[in-house]
């Protein structure tokens, strides 16, 4: 890979530069829509929240070319309870980690909308809104099942979390 | 104004340029030598950069915008081997350099495709040749080569997402997924520096030479040697891990030495001795020489493989004279 990295990155990082620009730009847009439910991001917040999308991806070995996944959870989660416009940017960016973490764990067996869908049902239900729970009990027991191949779990929407086999120490 | 004198074209400098990474490569030396400037190579990183992108979208079938590190690394290992497997095949830099600018990375990817799906057409074609041309022995390496493991390997490959890789298909798979299969049966003249199907194609080719060889001495003179040889050893006819052309191409270079009846293998105890003892009189180069004129002289096979092959043998030649163990490596009998 060594000799394909410098004509796919540039070796002075342009690209990434260009790139961070462009996401930067993306999440100032989704303002548009979110506004309504009154969740703005500043531009010195989008920018922190390109950071942590760089640093979770690293820390996640992943590779994203594009905004992805952050519009996408912008997107269903500015319509949650549990998120007003003081904890907005800052659930944004606990979501995102969340995210790539359990993407890299499942081996990518979940899509990115059905990972979403289950985070914001969680997070909405059992949850109460905390960031926490979801990823250190609710996705955690998830991720046993999808990696035992479970995955019929991941389809139904109308499944009740509370029928979930339990594991007895995560109770 | 400049005089009636031509200004000089940038020249690429080919020491800079390697076929195992030729777009980066010829970029980069374009980019030095003032052929390509640097808003170019700029643009061909970011339609490169797209690509890939487009990639991870079509492999995820549209499922995931993001991949683990490995896959997007394997993913940009497939983008560049399609589109150097395009822009090798012009076989010209120069020519390959003004396709990298004529077109987008897109258009080479899409180029690249139809330059492997032609590889692996020739593949598939060598392969026909090498089982016309197959030696008639019962070594199960070699038979299974050309029966199981190499149909097997053209089966399982993926020109879209690992056209780098060799892999029988998925159902047949033991190993994980970014680990390329190997093939059993020696090669007298290894593939060396080729991955994917510039390997298989390479590996073909040298069979290919190797069984045009074995015929030109006859299947009985071939079976005859290669049934000598695993009664010495004492192994079963089917199992020793052995270049079967190897065994005949030393055999050959020997009895032509010896100025023994054309077209035969068949060497005697008494004909190692007198070899080794005239042999042993000649100082190492000198006895290279003598030797290399006797595999020029054998008119089997593809000359030029025979001598690639025999160079590579020839530290074990000049061993085994040295020390009295030329019967050792040749077959007698």
């Amino acid at each position: 890979m060594s000799a394909l990295i410098s004509i796919f990155m540039g070796a002075g990082g342009e690209l990434r530069q260009l790139e961070n620009a462009a996401i930067t730009r993306d999440l100032l847009a989704t303002n548009e829509r979110t506004a309504e439910y009154g969740l703005v991001l500043t531009e010195s917040q989008a920018r922190e929240l390109v950071e942590i999308r760089n640093r979770s991806l690293r820390e996640n070995e992943r590779i994203e070319l594009g905004s992805g996944a952050i519009l996408q959870i912008i997107d269903k989660f500015c319509t949650s309870s549990y998120i007003n416009s003081q904890n907005y940017a800052q659930t944004l960016g606990e979501l995102l980690d969340i995210f790539y973490y359990f993407k890299t764990e499942s081996r990518d067996r979940i899509s990115d909308k059905d990972l979403i869908d289950i985070m914001y049902e969680l997070f909405e239900g059992p949850c109460h809104g905390s960031t926490e729970l979801l990823a250190g009990r609710d996705l955690e027991s998830l991720l046993r099942y999808v990696n035992e191949g479970r995955d019929d779990l991941l389809h139904d929407p109308d499944d009740d979390y509370d029928t979930y086999p339990e594991i007895e120490e995560d109770i | 104004m400049n005089y009636g004198i031509e200004r000089k074209q940038p020249e690429l400098n080919p020491k800079n340029i390697k076929n195992s990474a030729y777009l980066s490569t010829l970029a980069e030396e374009a980019v030095r030598c003032g052929a390509m400037t640097n808003d170019e190579y700029q643009e061909l990183q970011l339609g490169l950069y797209h690509q890939l992108g487009e990639m991870i979208y079509m492999y995820t079938q549209g499922e995931s915008t993001s991949v683990m590190a490995e896959t997007a690394s394997e993913l940009a290992l497939a983008l560049t081997y399609n589109i150097d497997a395009y822009l090798l095949s012009l076989g010209n830099h120069y020519a390959a350099l003004e396709e990298i600018r004529k077109n987008t990375p897109e258009e080479l990817y899409v180029k690249g495709i139809q330059a492997v799906k032609r590889l692996v057409f020739e593949t598939t074609s060598l392969l026909v040749l090498a089982r016309r041309s197959r030696i008639n022995v019962p070594n199960y390496e070699y038979n299974n080569a050309l029966d199981s493991a190499i149909p097997e390997l053209l089966r399982g490959y993926d020109i879209k997402f690992a056209p780098h890789r060799l892999n029988p298909p998925e159902n047949k798979r033991r190993e994980r997924k970014y680990k390329d299969a190997m093939l059993d049966y020696p090669l007298a003249v290894p593939v060396v520096g080729a991955i994917g199907i510039h390997y298989l194609k390479s590996y073909l080719l040298h069979l290919c030479s190797e069984n045009k060889f074995c015929r030109d001495f006859g299947p009985l003179a071939i079976a005859s040697i290669y049934k000598r040889f695993c009664d010495v050893l004492g192994e079963s006819y089917d199992s020793p891990i052995v270049n079967i052309y190897t065994l005949a191409l030393l055999n050959a270079v020997f009895a032509d030495y010896l100025k023994k009846e054309h077209g035969t293998l068949a060497l005697t105890d008494d004909d190692i001795d007198v070899a080794q003892k005239l042999l042993q009189s000649f100082p190492p180069e000198e006895r290279g020489a003598i030797l290399r004129k006797c595999v020029t002289r054998l008119y089997c096979g593809d000359t030029e493989y025979n001598i690639r092959a025999f160079e590579r043998l020839m530290p074990a030649v000049n061993n085994a004279i040295e020390n009295n163990a030329l019967g050792r490596l040749l077959v007698v009998g």
